[in-house]
């Protein structure tokens, strides 16, 4: 019965399995990098991070905590393209976006290929998603900067 | 004691097979036609016999790979796209997000717009290959926002000739997305379909981002959840005609985002003022 029991769990997963990867999201390159510290005591997550798919390419800003505190967010974000003759295809900045009283705050970008493309003669180098993240805990700030390149 | 399971598994396989081949097949494929593309270019002939009987809006579904559709479209570009002399490439991107117009980079004031108009004036040789490029870059009220010129010395001075061998006739089929795909192992599968568009025979391939997690972004009215390229080629010449990016929002709707239009010209000759700055660097 046990190895009954075993058998029907592993078909089941590999049932799953292969549906997941015949049907799931868009395979991706490009990862994430993320920095944690405290403040006040509570821990904090700050997260950037850039995928790139077949059409588009995505950034996103991330910053948590384990429980509520006044203001998170962050004071800066910027997302780039920079191609190989130095050119920056794509660039946006902005600025202070939060929550209060809060343990979480996203914010996300995607960038179609086709609308920037680089100079002729010239491709992508990089894609980035940097800047500083804000933690607040009354009058206590944190503003932890972190930066993801890609590749 | 171990045939339960077993025919459990052999259930399920079944099942994800037949969901794999109902996903595979789409309304108007011709399996028997599919099933000949084996070799190019003979296979490729024959689906487009095959398209022709058709119905004039959706022809047979292409089961070919990337990188056979890629080789194809090149082929048929080095054979029709270009001619020798002066060859005009007009492209124009339509940014229908409504967010801002252009954002400017505060590190060295360059101008990046949603919209714009791109025109690049190629001279090509009896061997077809490009040997001095002009390109302008515009937005729609005409302010310049950036210019490339290029010339290995056949052509006015020699100047960033060192650019030229990534802008021969492969780069102006806009293969881009196939080749990311080629790029990626082909693991996405890609809709390859005829359809008959102004009399010509235009092959359809859309290619689809699945993202993880809804993603934000202005213009939009809701996050959206996927966003799918809709590539339009002339498949007898190889030539890039249009593209649609199209976001599925998190309600289930589909928005338009943007469109990519592009012509080719053999028959002009670039401006008086296009062909003097051949004879200047850009330091006199």
């Amino acid at each position: 019965m046990i190895t009954n029991r075993h058998q029907k769990r592993l078909i089941l997963w590999l049932a799953f399995i292969l549906l997941v990867t015949q049907f799931g999201e868009s395979s991706a390159g490009g990862g994430s990098k993320t920095v944690s510290g405290s403040i006040s005591g509570i821990t904090y997550f700050a997260e950037k991070s850039v995928y790139t798919y077949t059409n588009t390419w995505t950034a996103s800003v991330k910053s948590s905590t384990v429980t509520n505190i006044s203001i998170i967010g962050y004071t800066w974000w910027t997302v780039y393209q920079i191609c190989t003759n130095d050119v920056y295809s794509y660039y946006i900045r902005s600025e202070n976006k939060n929550n209060r009283n809060s343990s979480y705050y996203e914010d996300s970008k995607y960038v179609y290929y086709k609308d920037y493309p680089c100079p002729g003669g010239s491709y992508i180098k990089k894609t980035a998603s940097l800047g500083n993240h804000q933690f607040t805990l009354n009058s206590t700030h944190q503003y932890p900067y972190v930066e993801y390149v890609y590749p | 004691m171990f045939r339960k399971p077993y025919i459990v598994l052999i259930a399920l396989l079944v099942l994800a097979a037949g969901f794999i081949l109902l996903m595979a097949q789409k309304p108007g494929e011709a399996k028997s036609e599919a099933a000949a593309q084996t070799a190019l270019p003979t296979a490729v002939g024959e689906v487009i016999q095959a398209a022709q009987s058709v119905t004039p809006v959706m022809a047979a579904e292409v089961e070919m790979s990337a990188a056979q559709v890629r080789e194809a479209l090149v082929e048929r570009a080095k054979q029709h796209l270009f001619k020798p002399g002066w060859v005009l490439v007009r492209e124009t991107f339509t940014d229908f997000t409504k967010a801002e117009d252009y954002v400017v980079v505060p590190m060295n004031g360059q101008i990046i717009p949603k919209n714009w108009v791109r025109e690049t004036w190629l001279l090509v040789d009896e061997g077809l290959q490009v040997k001095a490029m002009f390109s302008e870059k515009k937005m729609l009220d005409d302010t310049i926002v950036s210019l490339t010129r290029a010339s290995d010395g056949s052509f006015g001075k020699a100047f960033n000739a060192e650019i030229l061998p990534n802008v021969q006739i492969d780069y102006w089929t806009k293969t881009e997305t196939l080749d990311r795909l080629i790029e990626q192992g082909e693991t996405q599968r890609v809709v390859f379909q005829f359809l008959s568009l102004d009399g010509k025979r235009v092959l359809y391939a859309v290619y689809s981002d699945v993202f993880p997690s809804p993603i934000r972004m202005e213009g939009l009215k809701q996050p959206l959840i996927s966003f799918s390229t809709e590539d339009h080629y002339d498949w007898e010449i190889g030539q890039f005609l249009f593209s649609e990016g199209w976001a599925t929002l998190t309600d289930g709707n589909r928005q338009l985002v943007g469109r990519l239009e592009m012509s080719i010209d053999c028959n002009s000759t670039p401006p008086d003022a296009v062909l003097e700055g051949f004879s200047i660097t850009p330091e006199e």
